[in-house]
């Protein structure tokens, strides 16, 4: 009876540990002001996980009387965890961006799981989305995540966090204290100006200069560390990600390989930590940032996030796990065996699961009611679009709302849904469907990068007379246009069904579907691209001549 | 004048192509002895990449003299002529009427020099044509004959199923070539207790040249035969499947392999025509018919038009092909080639490409108003599902009409549209999202196959009082069928995806999603069934290195493992 429960235990405590490592897991990319195109500061995000449904929390600013209180329920599992005091102004937020055009983000390295205290109030999600109601900055920030952590507790595992203001991007990286601690041990870390940082399941900080302006940690971030023993050299070699979260393979080749991805599009050089990235070298670590060659836009950024590895020696579209049609996705569980022998499937950063995605820009060179856009889209980047929402807003589209539907239960007018029944016939045949969605997406987001500048225009326009005008306006604009979006997947889903069903591709002229020149409801002969080599060849090992068809003369 | 030439080789190519072996179709034959109720049973898939699922209907009607019938091209559309109409047509839903007449067709190509383009009739509208004219499968069969002689038969080669209440007939037919009307053709009765099938490819091969009991055919099948060079031995040994529609590899391997296939499942010793089936044997011809071991239900011949080869050595879900979920489809082309070797891909009895589908029940025991039943469905059979339409129906469902939607228009109320629409997340997750459609299919079937004996008694009751009430009853059981088979299809696509989303299966209790305990809007961590072994082996074999996980890495990370949970224990 004990023995069976033991094995329970392990079992589940296992799952956990595969869930917060690898299932349930995110990418965030920060750039900086000189990083970007236009002076912008941005944080990408994608939050995956397979239990998590695609919406945007919107919050409307608001003040509330004395005594109110606030009740945290966990984010990642809707459990009520504790109530803690509200302020007395709240300001509002959509997604995970403010009014004040400061943006957070995350991903969950977990790290020691002996740190993880339970009974915390504050999940790292009602972390993040508290702080939006309360801070203006991203250093405002930081403060008050550890004055609440403090205060009330950190009941999640080990996390980074991307916290970008007008002017700064800060990475943080904190972890709690243990069963019944309040507080956390921490770092937090200007991104230097010009350069770029992202984080994905793994801590990426190592070491750390102990007196400077531009890096925050916790009092006790070494010494805690040396009482846990995890850490007995001296301070200035202290590194968190080591002492917090020692490397794995796991932790290499599932998320650091994003990072060493997304800095690889993007930096030169980054051939040389190849070996690391793919789990073979945890000596060789990658830098906290690096400098991109090229400026990056929202578009560029957003190119990384729909990144599967292509191009590179992990790149999915290329071992005949992506049948026929390069397909760059694969089902959990991550890893199984042949002759045993244990093989992986890549995890990459655009990824069936995630729920939603967002760019954020943060703009110093415009007042808080223009300058802030949240870039918002649910579901699996890569076979999604993204919509801008201004972070002035002071609504936002149906489609996209917490009351849209949930995981549960599917709704006709939920964005999540209709993006993904889209992904699934994508993911089908991704060469030629998932282009289509592709191709649908680019035009539709080249579009608002185009319209973007009248918009911003026309806004300050108000602005200058009425702010709130401005703010109208704007949330007007956001809405019309994810209504667009919502619209347009809709229209999407059905050209595709017509266009690709039963492994076909129908033919089109001048934006039509082509007739057969005899009914206008029967089309030409579609076109059959048939499958790609890799397959060819598996088709044929796997099938002992059964296929093999004889020669014989015409 | 050499590009032209050029590009018309190949569209002829292209046509033959599309003939043989993309646009084909399936048909079982099965007589009242070999029918567990005593019906005749044909059944037909209509597997074309250009067709739409519709079911046809024209209701019976008078016609003055002088009028005439349009006939447009079945497959493309077109018109091709006119031809006088009768006094009086009789009520056809689909590929049956009212007098329980219904005909099925593939097409098995032939002689392609035999094809008189210029016919008025094409095979489809023969069809349709002879089912609001005839009501046996005899006086159908004369018809035929008749209106090719008359207008011209503008197709190539055909073979027909045709059956009413007591025979069931398997005809088959070609042109004369191009310029000369009529059509060189045999239709042969299937001996009671048999059943056939056919399969672009001709079955019949000799016959007895004087029963006409059994076998009839045209008075010139053999001399045209020997005048146009295609044989030249004794009549009794005239074969016209070897005359008109020579053997090959793809005729046995992507045609009569079907046939097989539907044998094989039925009937013993099937197993000597193997070779014959998988194209290896060209001279072990299989019968023309076969005793079934046991007697066959509607169901068991739908089973038989969901058929991929599943257990034989052609079955598409064991090879890399079937990826890593057992999906036995492949797309086109069916061929490819690797290493400059030319492989296949199966082509099975069902398919992704089906417009419609049905299987037919005609029973001599009941008035024509209740005998005759179009267990219809629209798409691969595989992935949908049939719905009964009784064909004294004075209606037909909104969601199966012709002009709902078309192949290139969707249409949101068209029953192929979301049928097709679930068959692609069947395609993409077979083992998984394809068995819950099955099951589905299963349970609306089994419900529609149960209530049969009562429904038919209670429109008995209305008949012996008034037919025509009897014939509404009918109508409104077979709308209401229908229109709850759409609503049904309509909540399994919003369930799949609930249920299969990103190569998930979220767990259910008690007929509902598990939550995680804490909230209902989210579910419990969702199973990962993840992918067959075939798959695992090609994908490490496609990459050998890159995917492996280094052996000390993860010895150091299960020894971890290991000291974490002994902490543990020490702790507790």
């Amino acid at each position: 009876m004990m023995k069976k429960n033991f094995v329970a235990y392990v079992l589940v405590a296992c799952m956990i540990f595969g869930a917060i490592k690898i299932v349930d897991a995110c990418s965030s990319i920060l750039v900086t002001k000189g990083a970007s195109a236009d002076g912008s500061t941005m944080i990408s995000y994608a939050a995956d996980s397979h239990v998590l449904y695609g919406e945007l929390y919107f919050r409307p600013a608001a003040t509330h009387p004395a005594g109110t209180m606030l009740k945290v329920y966990d984010w990642d599992g809707g459990k009520f965890r504790g109530v803690i005091p509200q302020v007395e102004k709240t300001y509002s937020t959509v997604g995970n961006m403010n009014e004040h055009q400061l943006a957070i983000s995350e991903s969950t390295y977990g790290g020691r799981k002996e740190l993880v205290n339970p009974t915390g109030i504050v999940d790292y999600g009602s972390l993040i989305y508290i702080t939006l109601q309360r801070a203006k900055t991203a250093r405002e920030a930081i403060v008050i995540m550890d004055e609440l952590m403090q205060t009330y507790g950190y009941g999640s595992s080990g996390e980074s966090f991307s916290i970008a203001d007008t002017n700064e991007v800060w990475i943080m990286e904190l972890i709690g204290k243990g069963p019944e601690h309040k507080g956390s041990v921490w770092v937090a870390r200007l991104i230097p100006n010009g350069y770029i940082s992202a984080h994905a399941n793994q801590a990426r900080i190592t070491t750390f200069p102990l007196d400077d302006p531009n890096t925050l940690y916790s009092k006790d971030v070494i010494s805690f560390a040396r009482e846990q023993g995890y850490f007995k050299g001296k301070d200035k070699d202290f590194s968190f990600a080591d002492a917090y979260a020692p490397l794995d393979f796991g932790a290499m080749r599932y998320c650091d390989a994003r990072v060493w991805s997304a800095f690889n599009m993007v930096a030169p050089g980054m051939d040389k930590y190849l070996d690391y990235a793919m789990g073979s070298n945890p000596k060789n670590r990658m830098p906290l940032w690096v400098k991109p060659a090229e400026k990056l836009s929202v578009a560029k950024v957003a190119d990384i996030m729909r990144d599967h590895y292509e191009g590179t020696p992990m790149d999915m579209t290329k071992d005949a796990g992506a049948g026929g049609e390069e397909c760059p996705y694969r089902w959990r569980p991550m890893s199984y065996k042949v002759d045993g022998k244990t093989y992986l499937n890549e995890r990459a950063i655009a990824t069936q699961q995630t729920g939603f995605w967002f760019i954020s820009q943060s703009r110093a060179n415009f007042p808080d009611v223009v300058g802030g856009i949240n870039w918002f889209g649910v579901d699996d980047a890569a076979t999604s679009c993204l919509t801008p929402i201004y972070s002035s807003s002071t609504a936002i589209s149906p489609y996209f709302s917490v009351e849209s539907g949930d995981l549960l239960n599917y709704s006709d007018k939920s964005a999540f849904w209709i993006f993904n029944r889209v992904a699934q016939f994508a993911y089908l045949r991704y060469n030629i469907v998932g282009k289509a969605v592709q191709e649908c997406a680019s035009d539709f987001e080249n579009r608002c990068f185009e319209s973007q500048p009248a918009i911003d225009a026309a806004a300050m326009e108000l602005y200058k007379s009425s702010p709130a005008k401005a703010k109208q306006f704007l949330t007007d604009y956001s809405v019309r246009r994810a209504n667009e979006l919502f619209d347009t997947w809709v229209a999407l889903d059905k050209y595709l069904m017509v266009k690709f069903i039963d492994g076909n591709v129908k033919k089109e002229l001048n934006g039509k579907f082509q007739n057969n020149g005899q009914s206008n409801r029967i089309p030409a002969s579609p076109d059959t691209p048939g499958y790609t080599e890799v397959w060819k060849r598996a088709v044929v090992n796997s099938s002992n001549g059964v296929l093999l068809m004889p020669s014989v003369k015409k | 004048m050499n590009k032209y030439f050029k590009l018309f080789s190949i569209v002829v190519f292209l046509l033959f192509h599309a003939v043989k072996t993309g646009d084909a179709c399936t048909n079982i034959l099965v007589t009242k002895g070999a029918s567990k109720d005593g019906s005749t049973m044909i059944s037909y898939s209509a597997d074309s990449h250009t067709r739409y699922g519709v079911i046809v209907f024209n209701p019976s009607s008078h016609h003055k003299a002088g009028e005439v019938v349009n006939i447009y091209d079945y497959e493309k559309g077109g018109f091709r002529g006119s031809i006088p109409q009768v006094p009086y047509t009789y009520s056809q839903v689909g590929h049956m009427n009212e007098y329980q007449l219904s005909i099925g067709e593939t097409t098995f190509g032939g002689r392609s020099e035999l094809q008189n383009k210029s016919g008025i009739l094409d095979y489809g509208s023969l069809i349709y044509v002879v089912l609001q004219r005839a009501k046996t499968a005899r006086e159908a069969i004369q018809l035929m004959d008749e209106l090719v002689q008359e207008y011209g038969y503008g197709s190539v080669g055909e073979s027909f199923s045709i059956a009413d209440k007591n025979e069931v007939w398997i005809m088959e037919i070609i042109g004369k070539g191009e310029g000369n009307k009529g059509a060189v053709w045999v239709a042969r009765l299937l001996p009671d207790g048999y059943i056939s099938s056919h399969a672009n490819h001709a079955r019949i091969t000799t016959f007895p040249l004087n029963d006409p009991a059994t076998t009839l055919y045209s008075k010139d099948v053999i001399t045209f035969a020997r005048e146009k060079g295609y044989f030249n031995g004794n009549d009794e040994d005239f074969s016209f499947s070897d005359a008109y529609a020579p053997i090959n590899f793809s005729a046995a391997r992507a045609c009569e392999a079907r046939v097989w296939s539907v044998f094989n499942m039925f009937s013993e010793g099937m197993d000597k025509y193997l070779d014959y089936a998988m194209g290896h044997n060209n001279e072990n011809r299989m019968p023309l018919w076969v005793k079934p071991t046991n007697k066959l239900s509607v169901a068991d011949i739908s089973r038989a038009m969901r058929d991929h080869y599943e257990g034989t050595p052609m079955d598409m879900t064991k090879d890399f092909g079937a990826g890593g979920e057992g999906t036995p489809y492949r797309w086109r082309p069916m061929s490819f080639e690797v290493d400059g070797k030319k492989y296949l891909n199966e082509r099975a009895i069902a398919t992704q490409q089906s417009g419609f589908w049905f299987v037919t029940q005609s029973r001599s025991f009941l008035p024509d108003e209740i005998g005759g039943v179009n267990w219809f469905g629209v798409d691969d059979a595989a992935t949908s599902c049939l719905s009964p339409i009784y064909t004294s129906s004075r209606k037909i469902s909104e969601h199966i009409r012709t002009g709902n939607g078309s192949i290139i228009e969707y249409s949101p109320t068209a029953s192929f549209w979301i049928f097709n629409r679930v068959a692609q997340f069947a395609y993409l997750r077979y083992n998984t999202v394809g068995k819950s459609v099955q099951e589905c299919a299963n349970k609306f079937e089994s419900e529609s196959f149960a209530a049969q004996e009562g429904v038919e008694r209670a429109a008995l009751e209305l008949y012996k009082t008034s037919p025509e009430k009897a014939r509404e009853f009918l109508t409104d059981y077979s709308l209401s069928r229908g229109a709850e088979l759409f609503n049904t299809w309509n909540k399994l696509d919003k369930y799949l995806m609930v249920k299969y989303i990103d190569g998930n299966v979220k767990k259910e209790e008690n007929g509902k999603f598990l939550t995680n305990g804490n909230s209902d809007r989210i579910p419990a961590s969702p199973d990962t069934p993840g992918y067959s072994d075939i798959w695992k082996r090609e994908v490490v074999k496609s990459s050998p290195i890159i995917l492996l996980m280094p052996d000390a890495e993860k010895k150091e990370v299960e020894n971890k493992d290991k000291k974490r949970d002994k902490n543990k224990k020490k702790k507790k």
